[in-house]
């Protein structure tokens, strides 16, 4: 089976972040709506914010599934305002994701679907050979 | 590997005779025959380099292309007056090669080129909420 491992790193200052940084803060969007970006890195790494204004504090559920259908990461959660990023270990190893997330209170499911596609680029570089 | 890769290189060695036509790109004239050896980049995942001699006079010219080792992978004699000759070469990871033209009067001229290829992988990630 393969190894999949789903690291969560909750930032603290990520809320703050948040409200401050380039995108919508929760509190403005409509009530429940959930958002799921990708963040991507230089060195190739795939990290998701996935934030949830969930103002009830209902019990919801996060789910990560692959393009097979596996879950591959899931928890229930009941933050107010759920702000977390998620870092996909093995992202070559995916071309398709869905986050869902299920609200246990009023039975909201809202699905994101990832889709991933790489492609090699090559930086060529010929200098000429000065006093050989 | 870098053993198949020179071979790689060898065998896929390309040598294509262009037409006499560009003559504008061989630099300096006069009894040192001048030769210009100048990459052009690359086309069809190719190396391009280009490999101008002036030679009024119809002498012969030794053309040898040598890899990092020093192993040929090229060798021709040619004599024509305006000897203007593009060759492909196969890109590897890392790679010198190095032309020598010889006219047998003067010094070889000798032209090396380091090659560097950088591979990397770009991701294209999109989002979408399908609810």
């Amino acid at each position: 089976m393969k190894s999949i491992v789903l690291s969560v790193i909750l930032a603290g200052a990520s809320l703050v972040s948040l409200a401050n940084g380039p995108h919508d803060p929760i509190g403005e969007k409509k009530e429940n709506t959930a958002e799921v970006k990708y963040i991507g890195t230089p060195e190739g790494e795939f990290f998701f914010d996935v934030a949830y204004n969930n103002a009830a504090g209902s019990r919801f559920s996060l789910a990560i599934i692959d393009e097979a259908g596996n879950t591959i990461f899931q928890s229930v959660f009941s933050d107010k305002k759920f702000d977390k990023r998620f870092k996909l270990a093995e992202p070559e190893s995916y071309g398709k994701l869905e986050f869902v997330i299920r609200n246990f209170a009023d039975n909201s499911v809202q699905r994101f679907e990832v889709n991933t596609a790489s492609r090699l680029v090559e930086d060529i570089e010929v200098k000429e050979v000065v006093n050989r | 590997m870098a053993r198949f890769f020179k071979y790689l290189f060898g065998a896929s060695f390309l040598l294509i005779l262009s037409s006499a036509r560009a003559q504008s790109t061989v630099t300096g004239t006069g009894s040192n025959n001048a030769a210009t050896v100048k990459y052009l980049g690359v086309q069809d995942d190719m190396l391009v380099f280009d490999v101008a001699y002036s030679n009024p006079t119809g002498g012969k010219l030794l053309v040898v292309i040598k890899d990092q080792d020093g192993t040929q992978l090229y060798q021709n004699l040619f004599n024509e007056k305006t000897i203007y000759k593009q060759f492909r070469l196969p890109k590897t990871e890392k790679d010198r090669v190095v032309f020598v033209l010889r006219d047998f009067r003067d010094a070889d001229v000798v032209k090396a080129f380091d090659i560097n290829v950088n591979s990397r992988l770009i991701h294209e990630v999109a989002v979408r909420k399908v609810n």
